[in-house]
């Protein structure tokens, strides 16, 4: 019954993007404006290998900002329709609704992923150099995971006050700075990397990367081994928290007011 | 006096009112949050580039375009949103002055813009070593002040649109990218290929941010009066666009009676 409610959620969360502009300004403007500026930075002055963290790198952050943004904003779209309670008060939990529509939108969010490495070969000519066909998958594969579990670990904080997309928002690029979407977390200071190593998407996009050419090790065994443990970690905070939110908005009985 | 005060006041109001569901923590937080992670963000990507070296063009071009957060989101978003929630028809069968209502959305956006950079400036300086000592300060606060208004003109075009367009945050957004990548914060504007500098030279903020970044460097007001020139026309034509669209979509809307229609 979840699962036919989760898939339910994706289909209506498709169906309402397929209509809704901010969703063609994530999958298309804001990875092309990403991966141009990158471009136009990394292409000249003998970087050749560094394009990929463009050209991968502007597909990767509309990939992320538009599952985020949608984790966000259709919990806080749902506030503003008056769906919010109906949703919180219907037998199927929260976090499954959730679920389906964060899976809608990384399923759709791979759009700018191409998006991306089109404007690179396109306008740059530039092709994404793949060494490590198996490991880049695996990683690839891997990294639409870990974006699912941090999405979903963040997505419960929305229900509990309007206010709080505004804090959540401004996280977007941190999560781009901290993880390493457009260059590597080793320029970053030490105590900024140990930060950005208790994020699962920091390791698959350290070996995605590896599997393109770029000089940040080989380990992967161990990389997607600390990624997959920190996923489940991340949904498991996730299933947690949703709950919490959910007894305590039918307790108070002020979620229209929160 | 008392027109004045009025003005103010309802200035306030129109800032207050977009910001209405927002605690002041909330507030406090993403007007320091966002700063912090952009330049930050965006230094660290032109340090990857191009060296340590020169990381404060970075800083110092994205601080800047701060102002675009408050002149683009916030001034479409308070023209658009009077749609949103119903209260166009009301604003528009009121008697107030049309020029004074709309040049009054933007008001305290343009001061908010320039808080925006000067908490970025103080990042930029505390982590990438941003040094004033022989800037032109006055001239640097001027090319601050003119950025956030000619900005704001944009937002208030923007936001003439957002009258007949549904959706206001796609708009802002749209325009917010725009000038990210035109404008010359990353990068200088004769990388961009010849269309991409004649949409560069038609948007506020290009000239700006290049005459401030020689303030920075200490240049005279001598040195940089045609940027200066040509930042105050661009704003002033997206300005005198946006009040004609704003007119005339009015005027079309009270014939019709289709205020919310489209």
């Amino acid at each position: 019954m979840n699962l036919r409610a989760a898939l339910r959620a994706a289909e209506v969360h498709l169906k309402l993007q397929v209509v809704n502009p901010l969703a063609y300004l994530g999958t298309i403007i804001f990875p092309v404006a990403m991966t141009g500026i990158g471009l136009v930075l990394l292409a000249p002055g003998g970087h050749g290998s560094r394009i990929t963290y463009a050209a991968l790198g502007g597909g990767l952050v509309g990939l992320y900002g538009v599952a985020y943004t949608d984790a966000g904003f259709s919990i806080n779209s749902e506030r503003w329709t008056g769906t919010l309670e109906q949703l919180i008060g219907c037998p199927t939990a929260l976090s499954v609704i959730v679920l389906g529509k964060v899976a809608a939108s990384l399923l759709y969010g791979l759009v700018a992923v191409l998006v991306s490495l089109t404007l690179a070969f396109a306008a740059f000519h530039r092709l994404l150099a793949v060494v490590d066909a198996v490991p880049f998958i695996v990683s690839f594969l891997l990294t639409i995971f870990a974006l699912f579990a941090l999405c979903m670990a963040m997505a419960p904080v929305f229900p509990m006050a309007r206010w709080v997309f505004t804090i959540v928002n401004g996280l977007e690029l941190t999560v781009y700075l901290l993880c390493g979407f457009m260059f590597p977390t080793g320029q970053l200071p030490g105590w900024v990397q140990a930060i950005s190593a208790l994020l699962p998407p920091t390791w698959t996009i350290r070996s995605l990367y590896a599997a393109t050419g770029q000089p940040v090790g080989h380990d992967y065994a161990r990389w997607w081994l600390i990624a997959i443990a920190l996923s489940v970690i991340y949904l498991a905070i996730s299933i947690v928290v949703f709950r919490i939110v959910e007894v305590r908005s039918r307790m108070s009985g002020q979620l229209a007011l929160a | 006096m008392m027109h004045l005060r009025l003005f103010l006041h309802g200035c306030l109001l129109q800032y207050r009112a977009l910001f209405n569901w927002a605690s002041p923590l909330g507030y406090a937080t993403y007007k320091v949050l966002v700063p912090v992670t952009q330049v930050i963000f965006f230094t660290q990507l032109g340090i990857f580039a191009t060296g340590r070296g020169n990381s404060i063009y970075f800083a110092v071009g994205n601080a800047l375009q701060l102002t675009a957060i408050n002149g683009l989101y916030g001034v479409v978003m308070t023209v658009g949103n009077e749609r949103r929630y119903g209260t166009l028809p009301f604003l528009l069968a009121s008697p107030a002055n049309r020029l004074v209502t709309f040049l009054g959305r933007a008001l305290f956006h343009i001061l908010d813009g320039v808080s925006s950079v000067l908490i970025s400036f103080v990042i930029a300086a505390v982590l990438f070593g941003l040094n004033f000592a022989h800037s032109n300060l006055l001239l640097l606060a001027g090319c601050i002040l003119l950025i956030s208004a000619t900005t704001s003109g944009l937002g208030l075009m923007f936001g003439s649109l957002s009258l007949i367009m549904r959706d206001v945050l796609t708009i802002a957004n749209f325009g917010f990218y725009l000038v990210m990548v035109f404008c010359g914060i990353d990068f200088a504007v004769n990388r961009l290929p010849a269309w991409g500098q004649a949409i560069s030279f038609a948007l506020p903020m290009t000239r700006g941010v290049q005459a401030a970044r020689e303030a920075v460097n200490g240049a005279g007001l001598h040195d940089v009066a045609g940027l200066l020139l040509g930042e105050v026309v661009v704003g002033a034509v997206y300005v005198v666009l946006g009040y004609a669209l704003f007119r005339w979509l009015e005027n079309r809307a009270r014939l019709g009676g289709m205020q919310e229609a489209y």
